[in-house]
């Protein structure tokens, strides 16, 4: 049965203040629509596939163990990816010294409308070297590009402040643009002195 | 403007697809910029669309059924009566699945969700159900042993040091010991038995485990207090094994030998063993 069932094109604020009080389907609503986005960025920002799978899980249970402390009005989406964030920097903490097979980052049929305006050896490239980006700057790029948040809700996903999303998101594009186009760099802007 | 700064200007665009009006007069003159800039908007495009493994569906469905009210199967018959005692909890999930468990046990300490799956169907089966045939159920109460599991994930990593960490297992492990007992005289069998081994494994590989990180004065001041409190679980449920129906007394005294054994090990540890 679909959750939708129960909550029929539910508000996300109406959804959110029902299960503060107590509605459990409502909450199973919200897990229903940010799941998918979700694990997406954690599978990016972890590159393991089980790791980011359980995380999501975690995040889950934790925000309804907290949605009480959700203040109304704010962005549901960027506390929920906050949580997220947090049981990562966990996870990664914890699992530090254990290595895993990183999820692979191109699919062997990469097909679609990217792949038929730019070479496949640039997506190649573009792929392998987003990989390659410190996580905290994979994590601001991904944040920014698919889930299109503002510099501001990065920071506030990321524990960090606003000039710092900022730059984490102009280094990863600038990185990846070096690989790119490695005669063409311009200068970096100077890097901010707290996050 | 030169082309560093209007470099500068599109990376740091929230979206580089939008260009400044300034930098928007460099790129018409200069055509190394506009190749640039080209590239750089099919950067985004690219980390848009770069696949990421295929989620299974199944820990998503499971995590949603925890929430989701039940659909009952038509009543073949009213209840001949209804239970004089409410059970702790009425609730949420009859659907859950044998797999479950793993992945669950995987995450937590506890697969102590598989506890609330059990209360919650046991609620249904006393209460009887009480919607008409086929009907959703309306909103379900809370699910406290859930709650507690939930709760006590959430403390285990905020828990700093290991004398807080032993806190939390400790009320861990008493909480899936009295579901045990409330449990044992109506639902022998594997539900049961998932308790039991639920309850060793936060006892011996989590309580004890933790105790063995504790400083020497950490030991001397709580290791006293946690082997009397296993000892009393182990009397306990030692004793309610002996008026358990078959099918739960093993369990029952499953649980009391990892109380028993947990409490050897701390005081083990107390005089000064590893």
């Amino acid at each position: 049965m679909s959750s939708d069932v129960v909550h029929p094109a539910g508000d996300e604020a109406d959804l959110v203040r029902a299960a503060q009080a107590g509605d459990r389907p409502a909450f199973a609503v919200l897990i229903e629509r940010y799941w998918d986005r979700l694990y997406r960025w954690l599978c990016r920002l972890t590159r393991d596939a089980a790791a980011a799978e359980d995380i999501t899980q975690e995040t889950f249970l934790k925000a309804f163990a907290a949605v009480n402390s959700f203040r109304a009005g704010s962005n549901f989406r960027a506390w929920l990816f906050r949580i997220a964030h947090n049981n990562f920097v966990n996870q990664r903490r914890a699992a530090r010294h254990i290595r895993r097979p990183p999820v692979p980052e191109v699919a062997e049929d990469w097909k679609g409308p990217v792949g038929e305006t730019i070479s496949r050896e640039n997506v190649r490239l573009i792929a392998e070297a987003v990989a390659k980006l410190p996580s905290d700057f994979r994590g601001a790029l991904v944040l920014r590009v698919e889930e299109g948040l503002s510099f501001r809700d990065i920071a506030e996903v990321m524990g960090i402040t606003e000039e710092t999303a900022r730059w984490r998101v102009f280094k990863a594009r600038q990185k990846l643009m070096a690989v790119l186009a490695p005669d063409l760099l311009p200068t970096a802007p100077n890097e901010p002195m707290s996050s | 403007m030169n082309c560093a700064s209007a470099r500068n200007r599109l990376l740091a665009q929230a979206d580089p697809a939008d260009v400044p009006d300034q930098v928007s007069g460099h790129l018409a003159i200069c055509t190394a910029c506009s190749a640039w800039h080209s590239l750089l908007v099919q950067v985004d495009a690219v980390v848009l669309a770069t696949p990421v493994p295929a989620a299974p569906a199944g820990l998503k469905k499971q995590l949603i059924e925890q929430f989701q009210p039940i659909i009952t199967a038509p009543k073949p018959a009213p209840p001949a009566a209804k239970p004089i005692v409410k059970p702790a909890s009425s609730v949420v999930v009859l659907a859950a699945g044998a797999s479950a468990g793993d992945r669950l046990a995987k995450l937590w300490p506890v697969g102590a969700v598989a506890a609330a799956v059990l209360v919650g169907a046991l609620g249904w089966v006393i209460l009887g159900g009480n919607s008409e045939d086929g009907q959703i159920v309306g909103q379900p109460p809370r699910d406290p042993m859930l709650e507690k599991v939930v709760q006590a994930k959430v403390d285990l990593d905020t828990a700093g040091t290991a004398p807080e960490r032993l806190k939390v297992l400790d009320r861990l492990a008493t909480d899936i010991h009295e579901q045990a007992t409330t449990l044992s005289m109506v639902t022998p069998g594997a539900e049961m038995e998932s308790l039991a081994s639920r309850y060793e494994k936060v006892v011996i590989a989590g309580l004890v485990e933790t105790a063995r990180l504790l400083t020497d004065e950490e030991r001397k001041a709580l290791l006293d207090q946690y082997r009397n409190k296993l000892g009393e679980a182990e009397h306990q449920a030692s004793r309610s094994a002996a008026n358990a129906p078959p099918g739960s007394a093993e369990h029952l005294r499953h649980i009391a030998q990892a109380a028993g054994e947990g409490k050897t090990r701390l005081e083990r540890m107390r005089q000064g063993g590893a």
